[in-house]
């Protein structure tokens, strides 16, 4: 089933094709955010390629879920520059960058508490799936065709999180650890390039984590996705993360691979003093 | 097609019903009877800004004033507008269109209007679109009781023909739950939901947000318009009052006691509260108790929002044949297997 999927859940456009600037899929320079007197994020430098795995640690208020917030749209930068696939995307809507190939999971779940699980997959696969409103309500052939795809699709994305059987529910109803994972295949359901997860495992226990891990690390191969993961756990985030950034008071003070971070003066100082043992 | 044999069953009943109606029922029955199926398409309609993307207009009566004096102004027999209405441009004065392209065509001119006052008016969400749409009722209002040349102002447009019999409101009301019902449940519909749910989500999600809300929007007027001239034709006459306050106040109680977000229930809602008031205007006669009424169905409402805020259906669906909604939140929680442990 798995390798189906990868090329079922990839848009047509993303395959085969290479991006100007060798494989860079993503570039941020100098991005920042203010919120009044705040400064929740500045100078912020990424150069993502296609393929990685960067995690993103950094005490509370550090400005994690702000430099996610900027980079989907939610918030407009105060400065700086993005460009994603070669394109420059600064200050571009969320809907707009859900269609080029960036989808994200919230801190604090927010799937549509009204819509089945099953639904609530659909909303995101008909991202690259519009029908016109007349095929709709008249039910065209092509229409059925399409809907039994989407279904079909929304199936396999359910299946592989493990949520098949809780599909006709109200998405508000299922245990955390499930609402976590249907906000995951809600984001895989849009096929992107860049997926970016806010604490994926908060609050989950560690049966449910450590399955977490191991489901994040096998669509980041399935997919080929590339990945930006914030994560207050130490140990998951030190496990699956290729490059680490540290953020603190909006700033980025350490980065590398996870044995240097680990060492880091400047991080055990800020974030692992306080976090180091729970990992 | 299995799932239709249970709706043209239910669509047979309907004919039968209304035939037989249309034979034993008095001309005041009748009337009620008609005003039924012209509140459906209302309530049906509004229920999809109202009740699926959660953009809460009060300015329903507006697209009816829209649909309705554009309605009237086409059917309207010769002798009349020569003697009413002077100083309309000459095509317009020399034709008349038959009725259901007339309904059509306010339908059409309501949706058009529907399109700039969406783009402006679709900025804002809650409190502040239902009020913005409320000026939107004060504008049109005003403009009715002014343009002269076309409404005539508050005198009105008067020598309408009964053109709306049973089977035009009932007929429009069918055609509008059958496109409201296709778009609710639909990919449309669950972006409609998605947008009332978490707007900013539905937004990452890829749900073009601000175009589904216009398009409901527009849609929504469309029907209205329609009703509008089901109204005028039912009235026989247009005047700014019959597109008031208080028709859009009507179609959002039944609205809120159908349950916003359940087409079946805005159909319930309307058949209800067209109903409920007739027969106790005629036990309040009966009773020599006039003015009753009124109190006790302020009372029923109040204690019907304190008691069952989601309104009779909430939500779900009444259907014929095939499931209910998405299951309910409480009972059986989804199994969630990642709770048993597959390592140590
Ligand atoms: N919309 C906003 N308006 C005002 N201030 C904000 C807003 N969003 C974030 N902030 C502030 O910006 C700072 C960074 O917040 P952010 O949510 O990005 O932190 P975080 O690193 O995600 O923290 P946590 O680990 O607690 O999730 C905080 O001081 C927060 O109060
Ligand atoms: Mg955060």
């Amino acid at each position: 089933m798995a390798s189906e999927d990868k090329s079922d859940l990839r848009s047509p456009e993303d395959r085969g094709t290479t991006h100007s600037s060798a494989d860079e899929l993503l570039h941020v320079a100098g991005l920042g955010r203010k919120f009044g007197g705040l400064t929740a994020l500045a100078d912020y430098d990424v150069d993502l390629r296609s393929g990685e795995l960067l995690g993103i640690i950094g005490p509370n208020g550090a400005g994690k879920t702000t430099l996610f917030n900027v980079l989907t749209g939610l918030v407009p930068p105060s400065s700086g520059e993005v460009r994603f696939c070669g394109k420059d995307q600064t200050g571009a809507a969320p809907q707009r960058l859900a269609e080029v190939g960036m989808a994200r999971t919230f801190q604090n779940i927010r799937n549509f508490a009204s819509l089945s699980v099953i639904d609530n997959v659909k909303v995101a696969l008909q991202l690259h799936e519009s029908v016109p409103l007349w095929q709709t309500i008249v039910g065209t052939r092509r229409y059925r065709a399409d809907q039994a795809r989407i279904h079909d699709r929304a199936v396999d994305l359910l299946e592989l999180l493990q949520l098949d059987q809780a599909r006709d529910h109200r998405a508000d109803g299922l245990p955390y650890g499930a609402q976590r994972r249907l906000e995951i295949a809600c984001a895989l359901a849009l096929s992107p390039k860049l997926l970016l997860l806010d604490e994926p495992a908060a609050g989950m226990n560690p049966t449910e984590t450590l399955e977490l891990m191991h489901l994040i690390r096998r669509v980041h191969e399935e997919f080929k996705l590339t990945i930006m993961l914030i994560e207050h756990n130490v140990h998951f985030i030190m496990t699956i993360c290729h490059r680490i950034q540290v953020l603190n008071y909006g700033r980025v003070i350490a980065e590398g691979e996870p044995a240097y971070i680990r060492k880091h003066p400047a991080v055990i100082e800020a974030y692992l003093g306080h976090g180091a043992s729970d990992a | 097609m299995r799932r239709a044999i249970p709706v043209l069953a239910g669509l047979v009943l309907l004919v039968a019903l209304l035939a037989l109606a249309d034979m034993s029922l008095n001309s005041y029955y009748l009337r009620i009877l008609g005003l039924m199926g012209i509140y459906i398409v209302l309530t049906v309609s509004l229920n999809l800004p109202n009740g699926f993307t959660g953009d809460f207009s009060l300015g329903h009566a507006a697209f009816m004033a829209v649909g309705g004096y554009c309605a009237a102004v086409l059917t309207m027999p010769l002798v009349s507008k020569e003697l009413l209405l002077t100083e309309l441009p000459t095509w317009l004065q020399e034709t008349v269109v038959p009725f259901p392209i007339a309904t059509v065509a306010g339908g059409l001119l309501a949706a058009l209007v529907a399109l700039p006052v969406g783009l402006v008016v679709l900025r804002l969400r809650g409190h502040y679109l239902a009020v913005a749409t409320i000026g939107l009722l004060i504008v049109v209002q005003g403009i009715a009781t002014n343009w002269d040349s076309v409404t005539r102002g508050a005198r009105g447009l008067s020598g309408l023909q009964p053109h709306t019999t049973l089977w035009w409101s009932f007929g429009w009301a069918v055609v509008t739950i059958f496109v409201v019902w296709r778009m609710a449940y639909s990919p449309f519909g669950r972006a409609m939901v998605s947008i009332r749910d978490d707007p900013l989500a539905a937004a990452c999600r890829g749900v073009r947000v601000f175009r589904t809300r216009l398009v409901a929007f527009i849609v929504s007027a469309f029907f209205a318009g329609v009703g509008g001239s089901l109204l005028a034709h039912q009235i026989t006459a247009v005047t700014p009052s019959t597109y008031s306050f208080d028709v859009t106040f009507l179609v959002i109680i039944m609205l809120v006691v159908g349950g916003m977000g359940s087409v079946t229930g805005s159909v319930i809602g309307a058949v209800i509260m067209t109903v409920v008031p007739v027969l106790l205007r005629d036990l309040e006669r009966e009773l020599d108790m006039v003015g009753t009424a009124q109190l006790v169905i302020a009372g029923a409402l109040i204690a019907f929002m304190i008691f069952r805020r989601q309104g009779l259906m909430g939500t779900r669906e009444f259907r014929l044949a095939g499931r209910f909604g998405p299951k309910a939140s409480s009972p059986s929680p989804a199994p969630d297997q990642s709770q048993t442990p597959t390592s140590s």
